[in-house]
């Protein structure tokens, strides 16, 4: 048996979801032999065969191919800045949302940023934004791993806020997906409990659905 | 460009789905040594060495460390652009340009088969604002392909003709993964991913390296095999945040591309390249990519593979490897691209062959929905 390290319990619940094409089941294929078309390209090329090949096949007919399962899970705090502090705690305290506009191009960035990337200068005022917005882009997704939020099937959009510049990346939820088209309006939904994360707002819902 | 710099040698793994006898190091030596031998040069003769390697597919930092016995680079300069292979022969290409040295060695490698693909490429978005939502490379690819679809009214039957013309074409390519024969229903009927990126609209996940050696001029001159050219390079990046850009577009690939044919004196894509290898991660990214390359204008990709002109024996071939879509090694994907188009312009291409190409295009991607774009121009 191939050994494999003592995880914790968590590890259980480690989904190795969405592969997509999963390997076969049973003991692994041994390496395909050169085919014709193979050796051709070889020999036109002058190349020496795959190493293995050169191999004396006996003791590779014998070689369990051996896997080691781990995990990383290394603990980081980010700093997230003077600008987006204030972008979560207007969100956190007063469910207000943000952006910050650059007075050379007028870009009101949503989220908000200290610095334009195109202008390469300090952006200037703070512009409230929303709180609803129109639906730029959409997926409905139908796969299911650990990190998403909600379970498949479920969306995401790409929201204009109104009175800002650029798309806020967000969930959208309690809506009939088969209905979402871009272009729609939408309006944030607020936790209760509210941290100062982008999770303050649970999703974005569209306006007037129910 | 100052001095002409060439490709003198290639090599190629197979791509496959769990190279599971093989070690990254065991991968990168054997792309290696492939292209060693194709370059008639001995590992002494090559002066310095760029890995294409990403520390967090590989599980480890300083990823290029971690495989330089694999490569020869014992008492040489090896540096790692963590990226797309387009981006790591750029690199290498300037350390030679620079006057420093005649000769890179260019070698990418991962294996996807080792991680969770999407917890990795989760991963690439920010942490404070994005990463918490658990969007991945494929539900942010179905934004760009959303808003793409609808402003150019580009169909998903469009887009899975991609899928079956670069499946079909794998069967001629042996390092290939994916050979199938599709039909445009069948592609229609895969299982939905992120809408309207069906199972098979999206690229596999795959193993495998590559390697591409580079010299200046008066080294090429003596190597074996006619030398192919670097006739124009270019590459730009798009902003990061997904919400900054116009996704329907490809702002910065239409800029890589200007300055890559600047250099090579392309007027006329269409007429002047012979084949073009290009980076379909996805089947609407090949009709996308095809418009910001010029090969059609904006909106038109959908027709232009209806046309059947990128098909093998079309006027402008289209991934006659197979494409991503039939192996996608990330980080070595963009290198393959260059390698297949060395041996389509060398005349080794085999089965795949466009006959008489005298001019490539290979393309590479980094990030998210194109965030940006690295474009080879190459010649014999």
């Amino acid at each position: 048996m191939p050994p494999l390290v003592n995880l914790p319990k968590e590890a259980a619940h480690f989904n190795l979801a969405l592969q997509l094409h999963k390997p076969e089941h049973g003991p692994p294929q041994r390496p395909p032999k050169i085919d014709n078309a193979q050796a051709r390209i070889y020999s036109e090329a002058h190349l020496t065969p795959n190493r293995r090949d050169t191999m004396s096949a006996d003791w590779l007919s014998n070689v369990e191919p051996m896997v080691y399962k781990s995990r990383i899970k290394v603990p980081y705090t980010w700093s997230v800045g003077e600008t987006g502090s204030r972008f979560f705690v207007e969100l956190r305290d007063n469910k207000r949302l943000f952006g910050k506009r650059c007075a050379g191009c007028n870009t009101v960035y949503v989220p908000p940023r200290k610095m334009c990337g195109r202008c390469f200068r300090d952006t200037d005022d703070w512009v409230e934004v929303g709180p609803e917005g129109t639906l730029q882009t959409f997926t409905v997704v139908r796969y299911s791993h650990e990190l998403q939020p909600m379970a498949a099937p479920f969306a995401y959009g790409i929201i204009l806020l109104d009175r800002a510049s650029t798309g806020l990346v967000h969930l959208i939820g309690d809506t009939d997906l088969a209905a979402l088209r871009a272009g729609i309006r939408l309006a944030p939904v607020f936790r209760e409990e509210r941290s100062g994360t982008i999770l303050d707002i649970a999703y974005f819902r569209p306006v007037g659905s129910r | 460009m100052t001095e002409r710099v060439a490709i003198v040698g290639v090599g190629q793994t197979r791509q496959e789905r769990n190279k599971v006898y093989d070690t990254f190091a065991d991968m990168v030596y054997e792309a290696t040594t492939l292209a060693l031998a194709d370059a008639g040069l001995s590992i002494d003769q090559i002066e310095n060495v760029v890995s294409a390697s990403n520390d967090f597919w590989d599980g480890r930092t300083i990823s290029s460390m971690a495989i330089n016995d694999a490569c020869g680079s014992y008492d040489k300069n090896i540096s790692c652009v963590e990226g797309d292979g387009t981006f790591a022969a750029f690199y290498g290409m300037t350390r030679i340009l620079s006057g420093a040295y005649d000769t890179t060695l260019v070698v990418a490698h991962s294996k996807g088969s080792e991680s969770v693909s999407s917890h990795i490429t989760n991963a690439m978005f920010d942490p404070l604002y994005v990463r918490a939502l658990g969007l991945d490379a494929i539900s942010s690819a179905a934004f760009q392909a959303r808003r793409y679809m609808d402003r150019y009214g580009v169909s998903e039957e469009q887009c899975a003709l991609v899928s079956v013309k670069n499946h079909g074409n794998a069967f001629r390519n042996p390092y290939a993964q994916l050979p199938l024969r599709l039909t445009v229903q069948d592609v229609l009927q895969s299982r939905m991913l992120a809408d309207p990126i069906k199972l098979l609209d999206a690229s596999p996940i795959s193993d495998g390296a590559c390697a591409i050696i580079l010299a200046r001029e008066s080294a090429a001159r003596k190597t074996p095999k006619p030398p192919v050219w670097v006739r124009g390079v270019g590459y730009c990046a798009d902003a990061y945040h997904l919400g900054d850009r116009d996704l329907a577009e490809c702002a910065a690939l239409v800029q890589a591309a200007r300055k890559a044919y600047d250099m090579a004196g392309v007027r006329n894509p269409r007429k002047q390249l012979d084949v073009v290898e290009l980076y379909d991660a996805f089947t609407y990214q090949e009709l996308l990519w095809t418009e910001g390359l010029g090969l059609c204008g904006p909106g038109e990709g959908g027709r232009l593979i209806e046309s059947g002109a990128t098909q093998l024996e079309g006027d402008i071939p289209v991934n006659p490897s197979g494409g991503l879509l039939s192996a996608h090694t990330v980080i070595a994907a963009g290198l393959v691209r260059i390698a297949e188009c060395v041996l389509q312009l060398r005349g080794e291409a085999g089965e795949r062959q466009v006959k008489g190409a005298r001019t490539a295009l290979a393309h590479g991607v980094n990030g998210p929905c194109g965030q940006s774009h690295c474009v080879w121009v190459l010649g014999v």
